[in-house]
């Protein structure tokens, strides 16, 4: 618009700089270059600063006129209709401004969360909240069309609201090259489809799996089991060569104590070549108070590499009987390895009574020994009981 | 020789800006897909399944720390996470510190079978308390070092954890530091072997029972350019650097290190004054020998406030074995550079450090007396001169002014918007009041380096968090 003026002072400044050498334009145009960054720069900290403010005060009314109203109709018993909420909200979606969808998702979740800390949350009343205000469309639709940064965003507002979600509008992200925005959408698939819910689940979930994952999908693994019994995770194991995504089945199967799992798992023990999985097998089948397995394990004991022994020592200490309690105090006798010793100390411990006799015997034996460090590591696993955190 | 002279300050300058450009271009595109790639919602996760949760050792050495070593044990213990464990090291001091934490926590001495799986002075005891409310309390009373790293081995050697973060005792963290921070561990495919954050500085900000209550900017001078400083530092050299996977160093002050990589590359230098650039540079090339992937995370938001130095004399200090750190770096890490086996941290790290950091206060200093000399013997063109001032001038006022608006997108901490343009307007002044001389102190540094004079481990002179202990600490400096 105003190029003619722009190209007249342009051309005036470097009138001046005519007849000087390259070094010094090029540096003046640097200069006003970064003359140009440091005012933009303080126009968008002045901007944001707006903007911020602008929210707080949004944030502020939204607040006032909504939260006493949504927390009556959240914690109250008896149901109410949408029209009835929209009545008493007083609150008309077609005529919503764009900034306000957001607010009123991020008050809404506040309230459901409160209440149902109280254990108050009436689920029909919030679910018709959601359709009172129009949010599950709003979302829904925002889910198509957004970038994939925010759209991974939306993807775990939706799963916070946990209403179901339309699986069409899913499968574009389930299936995208992201890997994040990919994974948030399986993760969202698997909390909220009701027709096949595991199916990522059962095909390996995604080839990039990481603890974060493993986190975000135990807590959807609660979920559904809290709204019904979760088939044999056993079975997702089978279609995987992930040894992270085997590792996590396995903690599972452990964590939600699936029993049936236990025989199947010790004949896994032979087939599975990495160390971490036969490790976390052990682990598991301790989980599962397996006794039949503790004589494998003993066998396998000698032979195994240093994570799998330790999974072992550990698991022992939760298989108490007899057997299993004289080895490990074999084990701690044979051992040169303090660290071994260590955690066989605190395997026996485990053993109850038994096990504290043993530990004492242990103790008086390294006493006459002479064996003042050995006497000393067993002090300090005794000392644990008081000391050590919970 | 006089023309070579401005031409290599000149380029100097411009690469340097360009450097800058290229950091704040990256670190921009980073921030802004780390702060959609978490939500409450995974921090959540991390509370409410304990189990899952891994458990992260907090290691704070202190020395003669009597003034604030009960507000900064407090904090630590009252951080919001389910499964950590805080490890003093009372490195020999001499003042009240370890009396302080025994009457105060309740501590017992406990057997222990002590291993020196890295290097550190001896050990004397270990202390616990039997109170449930301290049972996260962990005491290593050792032998005094000489140095943070000796005391940071004696913690590390205590920790049961996979990570472990290195602070300090003057160091208040965030309520959730702990979930934030290892977030970017849990999300990578990749072994994250550290992880650094924002730290800020703690000076005006108020606190209760070792939280902080409300976040102020700095009233005093230094303390104020240290906050922008720090701010350009990790939000726009480090997020930058850390999308090319090429943090050259994860802050001593507040960092989150793998406590099996830190083993095995033999903890931290005793004899280092750099430990934290030292640690990091080790870490890498103990992957690179063993040819292991890596990662160095940044997590661009502010976990961690630290007493700033309040007065000329104390930066004095600060900058000074800083500087000292550096050239021992430089020197004892001198096989790295452009050494093809160290790939990144050959290549790029190292010269980064040398040409940028090493050398710029030589470079500059040399410039200003070069400066004097043109001004004395009429050899200066006034018409082009102001516009290279200008210049080198606006280069770090343009870096400062995005740093602040970086920072005000991740959060708004400050609850005034005044802050943060005082902030703004500060920064203007910095090239001219604080610049020049953290150039002079580090240059001493350099010089005490090179003639072996003052090797201590510079003390802090501590003001302490609370109003009335802030009081006593005032009279007893005096």
């Amino acid at each position: 618009m105003y190029y003619d003026f722009y190209l007249y002072y342009l051309s005036y400044l470097s009138s001046l700089y005519n007849g000087y050498p390259l070094i010094i334009r090029m540096t003046l145009a640097m200069v006003m270059l970064l003359a140009v960054i440091t005012l933009c720069g303080i126009l968008r900290l002045l901007f944001i600063g707006y903007k911020i403010n602008r929210e707080e005060r949004r944030k502020n009314k939204t607040k006032q006129h909504f939260e006493e109203k949504l927390d009556f109709v959240m914690r109250n018993k008896a149901n109410y209709d949408v029209e009835e909420i929209q009545a008493l909200l007083d609150y008309d979606v077609s005529k919503v401004k764009k900034w306000k969808w957001e607010l009123v998702t991020d008050l809404v979740l506040s309230v459901k969360n409160t209440v149902e800390k109280a254990s108050a949350l009436n689920v029909i009343n919030y679910k018709n909240c959601l359709e009172a205000l129009g949010l599950t469309r709003f979302w829904e639709k925002r889910m198509r069309v957004a970038t994939i940064d925010r759209r991974r965003e939306v993807l775990q507002i939706v799963g916070e609201i946990d209403n179901g979600v339309n699986s069409g509008v899913l499968s574009k992200s389930t299936f995208h090259k992201d890997i994040q925005l990919r994974k948030a959408a399986r993760d969202l698939y698997t909390s909220q489809d009701t027709y096949n819910p595991f199916r990522f689940m059962e095909e390996n979930f995604d080839e990039a799996f990481t603890q974060l994952d493993k986190l975000r999908l135990h807590a959807t693994l609660i979920k559904k089991s809290n709204e019904g019994k979760l088939p044999n995770l056993l079975r997702w194991i089978n279609n995987s060569k992930n040894p992270n995504y085997i590792i996590f089945v396995l903690r599972e199967i452990g964590f939600f104590k699936q029993y049936e799992a236990s025989a199947t798992l010790l004949t896994l023990l032979d087939k599975q070549e990495n160390k971490d999985v036969r490790a976390q097998i052990v682990i598991t089948l301790g989980e599962l108070d397996y006794f039949e397995c503790a004589p494998v394990l003993i066998d396998r004991f000698a032979l195994e590499n240093s994570s799998v022994r330790e999974a072992i020592i550990k698991a022992l200490g939760g298989l108490r009987d007899e057997h299993t309690l004289a080895f490990l105090v074999e084990t701690y006798q044979s051992t040169a390895d303090v660290n071994i010793k260590l955690l066989v100390a605190r395997s026996i411990k485990c053993h109850g009574e038994q096990g504290k006799q043993k530990l004492h015997q242990l103790k008086e034996d390294a006493r006459s020994g002479a064996k003042e460090k050995e006497h000393l590591l067993l002090d300090q696993v005794f000392s644990e009981n008081i000391f050590v955190s919970a | 020789m006089v023309y070579f002279f401005t031409y290599l300050i000149y380029f100097y300058a411009t690469t340097l800006a360009i450097f800058y450009i290229a950091l704040l271009v990256m670190s921009y595109f980073k921030t802004i897909r780390y702060r959609y790639s978490y939500t409450k919602r995974d921090e959540h996760y991390l509370k409410n399944f304990p189990n899952e949760a891994p458990g992260i050792s907090i290691v704070a050495p202190a020395f003669n720390e009597e003034v604030i070593i009960s507000d900064s044990v407090n904090s630590l213990l009252n951080l919001d996470y389910p499964t950590f464990e805080v490890i003093i090291v009372n490195d020999g001091s001499k003042d009240k510190t370890l009396a302080i934490l025994i009457d105060e926590f309740e501590l017992e001495e406990i057997p222990y079978y002590y291993v020196y799986k890295v290097y550190c002075r001896p050990v004397h005891r270990i202390l616990r308390s039997k109170n449930p409310a301290f049972s996260k309390l962990i005491v290593v009373d050792k032998e005094n070092g000489g140095t943070k790293a000796d005391a940071m081995n004696a913690g590390v050697n205590m920790a049961q954890y996979a990570y472990f973060i290195n602070t300090d005792v003057d160091c208040i963290l965030a309520k959730d530091t702990l979930s934030k921070i290892i977030l970017p561990v849990l999300d990578s495919e990749q072994h994250v072997i550290a992880v650094g954050a924002t730290m800020r500085m703690v000076n005006s900000c108020s606190i209760d029972k070792g939280q902080i209550t409300r976040v102020r900017a700095p009233k005093g001078l230094i303390p104020l350019f240290q906050e922008t400083e720090y701010l350009r530092s990790y939000l726009v050299a480090k997020m930058g650097w850390s999308m090319l996977n090429a943090i050259p160093n994860v802050s001593g002050g507040f960092g989150l290190f793998d406590t099996q990589v830190v083993t095995s590359a033999g903890g931290f230098d005793s004899a280092s004054h750099a430990e934290d650039m030292d640690m990091t540079v080790r870490m890498v090339a103990y992957m690179r020998e063993n040819r292991k992937k890596y990662k160095i995370a940044q997590c661009p938001y502010s976990l961690c406030w630290t007493e700033g130095p309040p007065n000329i004399k104390v930066l004095n200090r600060q900058r000074t074995r800083w500087g000292r750190g550096m050239l021992q770096f430089i020197i004892d890490h001198r096989k790295f550079f452009l050494n093809k086996d160290y790939g990144r941290l050959g290549f790029l790290v190292m010269p980064y450090i040398v040409f940028f950091e090493f050398l710029a206060p030589i470079i500059e200093f040399t410039g200003f007396l070069f400066l004097l000399f043109l001004l004395f013997t009429h050899q200066v063109n006034f018409d082009t001169f102001w516009m290279m001032l200008l210049y080198a001038y606006l280069i770090g006022l343009s870096v400062s002014i995005i740093t602040v608006s970086y920072d005000l997108v991740l959060n708004k901490l400050y609850k005034n918007f005044w802050e943060y343009l005082k902030l703004v307007l500060f920064s203007a002044f910095e090239a001219i009041i604080y610049h020049p001389l953290v150039v002079v102190f580090t240059l001493r540094g350099y010089i005490q380096y090179l003639t072996k004079r003052n090797f201590k481990w510079g003390q802090m002179t501590r003001q302490g968090f609370s109003p009335s202990k802030n009081v006593n600490a005032a009279n007893n400096n005096v």
